[in-house]
Order: C-alpha cells, then structure tokens, then sequence
C-alpha cells in the first residue's frame, strides 16, 4: 500500500464532487473556443472602445444614502461583526470543518462570493471591509485627538501590488495545501482558520497604520485588491464620491496600471488551475511526487505539503510563463511598444478568464455549499449541535437542486465566455499601441493562442476531473 | 478577409472539427468498475482501516440501485457522504449500503473515526 492511502482522510466541506466534463462537452467547447477566437479576428472592431468609460452618475440622493457615513458605519460594522463571528467560531466551535461557519464563510460565501458580486455590482467588499473600517475608526479618532490627520510613511512605488499577489497565494496555499489531507481540497482546521485570520488581521492594521488604508487598500491588502479587480468588470462603480454606471470591460484597461498587478491576475489563474488540477489532472504525479519525498523520510502530511507547494509554483510558473510569451511574441510585431509596457498592458485582459476559471472551478461548491450557510451555519456557528439561532440548524444540503449537466454548462459556458471577453479586451488594447489595424491583428495572433491555450487548459481540468 | 487570414480560418475550423469528431467518438475512458447485476462487491477493511486492494470505486447511473457491502477487521462508522448514511460496523461484522442512485457526482465513504476513505462512489446522469 502507497504512503498516499496511508495519510489520515479530512473532511471536504461539500461531500459531494462534480463529475468530469463529457468528452463531448469538452470537444463542442473547445470547437466554439477556436471557431469564435477566428471570427474575433477577422470581424473585430477598428478603433478602441473600451478606453473610455462613458460615465453616468446616479442621482445624488441615492450616492449619499449608499455611500454617506451612516450606511459607512453600518456595513463597517457589519463586516468587523461577521469577522469576529467567524474568528471566534474557528477558535472555539466544532473541529468539523463542514459543521463550522468559520471555513465556509471565509473561503465559500466571502472568496468565491465576492469575486462574482464584485463583477456584477461593483466593489461591495470595500464599505463591509472589516480591516478598513477598523483603520478608519481608528485614522478618525486619532484626529479627533491630535487635532491632525495621522502621518504615514510613503508606499514604495515599486512595490505595487505584489504583496497583495503574494498574499493570494498563500490564502490559497493556507486553504488547499496546508489545509489538505489525503487530497482533500479544504481540510483546513477551524482553529487554523481563526488563528490565521487572527494573524492577517494584525499584519494588515499594521501596515495600514504604515502606509495609510486607502493606500495599502489600493495595493497590499490582499481582499479588497482580489475583489476590487473583478469588479473593473462591470457595469457600476464610484468615482468622485458618486455611484455610477460605465461602459462594462472598460474601467479593468486603467487597472493594470501597477507594478504587481500581472502577477495577482496570473496568482489567480495559477491557484485555481492548481485547485482544480490536483485531484484530477495533477493527481498521479502529485502522488510520484509525494512517494518519493516520504521515502526520505519526511513526515507525510508534510510531504504532502510540501509537494502541493511545488505543483502550486508549477502552476504559477507555467501561467505566467505562457503569458510572457504570447507578450514576447508581441513584440516582434512592427511598432510594438517595450517589453514591459506590453506587459503591464495586456494583465487586465486575463481578468475575465481568471473569473471564468473561478466559476467553473468552485460553482457547483458555491450552490451547495451555502445551503448550508443559510441553514444548519448560520443557526449553529460552532457547530455544537446545541443552539439554534434562526430555527435552521436542522436543514441540509440538496445536492439535487442542480443537475451534472447545468453544472457541465455553466462551465464550459463559463470558460467560453471568458474568452470571448478577454479577446476582446485584448483588441481593444491592441488597437491603442497598434493605431494601424493590420499590425494590431496581428500582434492578436499571439494574445489569441494565450487565450486558447488558457481556456483548452481550462476545459482539459473540467474533463479531468475537478475534485 | 484576405487570403492569409482565410487560410487561418480554414486551418482553424478544420482542427476544431477535427478535435470535435475524434473527441465525440473517444467515449468515456471509465476505468471504474461498474457493478454487475447479482453481484454485490464487498469493501473489506484491515486493522488499519485501509481498504484491501486500494480504495474501492464503483459506479452507477442514477436511478440504478446503489448496493455494495463493508466487512471491517474493526470497529468504527462507515459513513457514506453525500447520501449522508452512517452506518455502525463491529469488529469483524459486515454492513451492507442498499439505496437508489439518486445524487449525481462523486462521492466518498470513509471509515469516520479513523478518517480514511475506502470508497469512491461515482454517480452519473
């Protein structure tokens, strides 16, 4: 028998797993990938037009009812409250991860929920993003005090985004390697939840305190820049203290405009592909892997570990090594602007296939996965079987309330869609560094093969298996 | 459209149609072991509440009739997720899962005080 079989099994937080994509399924997706991607490139648009935003600002009324410092206050304090729930829930509920409101709050309904509200609405984490409003409680007492606003050291410009880049991954690390166990996607330990929760919440009041909130907000803090890239997406968003509609698409071509920022995009494709790969794709050399590190002796779990951590830099690697290339090929297109203008220039064309892969990956997880956060979670958020807050702690999850086949297509409905928009972006990008349109065209061969290549991979995990 | 760029086109929708005809007709790559009517297989479990051979896959359609038996060298509860049934086994004593298919996906059954998995429990539409 394997060291493998022999590592103690942890619970998943949804007992149930999708079934691999049809090869049929897989074939039609991938078919509609290539055909799609020709006909973008043959009948595509001349002159950009997702550059600007075509802003409408909403009624005043309605910016300061949702944005004004009362519904401020309110949903700050709704944010530090479910915060302390779920921190308090991991420390001192049930070591079961799926009976704790702890593991599905934080890794279900907040970060799988917020990428795809955020896209929709716009950046709802921000006003219930407990760590900002602490800071701002705090910024405001404190000048309440002094008399003056607190002073802060200077953000290193060349930093940008790359702690948050780093932070996402090891939220991701924390949750799928750490916390697996046998190959168990989320083993992760309540109390291990909590306790690191306690700690990012130190972390990042600290550095708040450094560099000022809305500065590390923009940059380091690991949600609110996550979340706050998807909702570049949509259709509504802020600007000047005003709710606003805009041109969807358009506001994610000034995102990228930070050092880092490729790299969270890339984090967030790599992680999932991770994800998704290790049970099924991933699965039998993960397994070589793992033999040969335990025949050194090493503890299992963590050789475990330890091989999931290389396979996740393989995957980071890998991503970002085919985005460089289809950027390099870029280059070798007449007039093409410098390598690392291409770079930071192209990165927010991935947004729309990082959302994608999220969906696909973690939907079905999603659906199930909050019935029990409407139920049994919400009513018993220690998990001890002995409260009954709301009258649901006896409820459960109906795994039939979505078919294999709906969560067949909306993946690969999922995939195919976000290809179609981050070819689109990427013409629309390439018409601003290419004026003629030619030489935009063909600079797209290039982005085109990275787009197919990312969405192929895509649907190979689905058909794969995706744990 | 010009030449080259038809020429791409072609190219292109003849790999897709291509990919579309070789994948439709590869079928499915089971390497499960789908149950045979009359036979119900047994899970037997050692003292290490490993099970013998490997964890067990098995696999139905759904609306088929799930069956499959445990005997187990110890005493523990055999949970099978997703349908959510425990079952208690003693030492040496067998349980038998008798259920209609009614979830889809993959499921797993683990001996739930050791936490080890001894089955992979595949449900297909």
């Amino acid at each position: 028998m394997s060291f493998f079989s022999s590592l103690p099994f942890a619970h998943a937080l949804v007992a149930r797993q999708d079934l691999p994509i049809p090869a049929w399924l897989f074939a039609w997706g991938a078919s509609i990938v290539l055909i799609v991607s020709f006909f973008a490139l043959s009948a595509a648009w001349r002159k950009p037009r997702f550059e600007t935003e075509d802003w409408r600002p909403f009624g005043a009324g309605l910016s300061r009812a949702l944005l004004g410092w009362p519904a401020q206050v309110l949903c700050g304090s709704i944010g530090i409250f479910l915060l302390g729930v779920a921190i308090y829930a991991g420390l001192d509920g049930t070591e079961a991860p799926d009976r704790n409101f702890a593991l599905t709050f934080l890794f279900v309904t907040c970060w799988l929920g917020f990428p795809v509200f955020s896209a929709l609405l716009g950046d709802v984490f921000r006003p219930f993003n407990p760590w900002r409003a602490v800071g701002r409680a705090f910024g405001a007492g404190f000048e309440a005090i002094a008399g003056q606003r607190a002073a802060h050291f200077e953000y290193p410009e060349w930093l940008g985004r790359w702690p948050a880049a780093f932070g996402l991954v090891a939220v991701v690390w924390l949750e799928v390697v750490y916390g697996a166990s046998g190959g168990v996607a989320v083993g992760l330990d309540p109390h291990a939840c909590a306790v690191a929760a306690s700690v990012y919440s130190a972390y990042t009041l600290a550095m708040m305190a450094l560099f000022g909130v809305e500065e590390w907000c923009e940059r380091g803090e690991v949600f609110s820049v996550y979340f706050g890239m998807f909702s570049q997406l949509g259709y509504f968003g802020v600007k000047d203290g005003r709710l606003g509609r805009r041109r969807p698409l358009s506001a994610a071509t000034r995102w990228a405009t930070l050092p880092g920022s490729a790299a969270v995009v890339i984090a967030s494709i790599a992680t999932t592909s991770f994800d998704g790969a290790q049970e099924g794709a991933f699965k039998s050399a993960i397994e070589w892997l793992f033999e040969r590190l335990a025949d050194t002796n090493l503890e299992l779990t963590w050789a475990l570990r330890l091989t999931d951590t290389i396979f996740m830099a393989l995957c980071f690697l890998g991503v970002g090594l085919v985005y460089l290339l289809g950027v390099r090929g870029m280059r070798t297109v007449r007039g093409a602007p410098s390598f690392p203008k291409l770079r930071m220039g192209f990165a927010h064309t991935l947004i729309p296939i990082a959302l994608a892969y999220l969906i696909a990956h973690y939907f079905s997880l999603f659906v199930f996965q909050e019935q029990a956060q409407f139920t049994y979670l919400l009513s018993d958020p220690l998990g001890t079987g002995t409260t009954d807050l709301f009258g649901t702690a006896s409820g459960g999850i109906d795994f039939t309330v979505v078919s294999s086949n709906a969560i067949w297509y909306v993946q690969v409905g999922a995939l195919v869609a976000g290809h179609v928009l981050g070819l689109t972006l990427a013409h629309d990008r390439a018409l601003v560094y290419w004026p003629d349109y030619r030489d935009a065209s063909r600079s797209q061969y290039w982005m085109l093969a990275v787009m197919v290549a990312f969405t192929c991979f895509g649907l190979y995990l689905l058909s794969a298996g995706n744990g | 459209m010009n030449r080259k760029t038809a020429i791409l086109g072609a190219v292109v929708v003849a790999v897709a149609v291509v990919l579309l005809i070789v994948l439709s007709s590869s079928g499915s790559d089971d390497k499960s072991s789908t149950t045979d009517a009359g036979e119900v297989p047994t899970i037997v479990v050692n003292k290490n509440a490993e099970p013998v051979g490997g964890i067990a896959e098995l696999t139905y359609h759904k609306g088929d009739q799930i069956h499959f038996k445990v005997k187990s060298a110890i005493a523990d509860e055999v949970h099978l997720h997703g349908y959510d049934i425990p079952k208690d086994v003693k030492a040496g004593g067998t349980v038998t899962f008798d259920l209609p298919a009614t979830i889809e996906g993959v499921f797993e059954a683990e001996m739930e005080d050791q936490k080890r998995q001894i089955l992979q429990l595949t449900v297909e539409p």
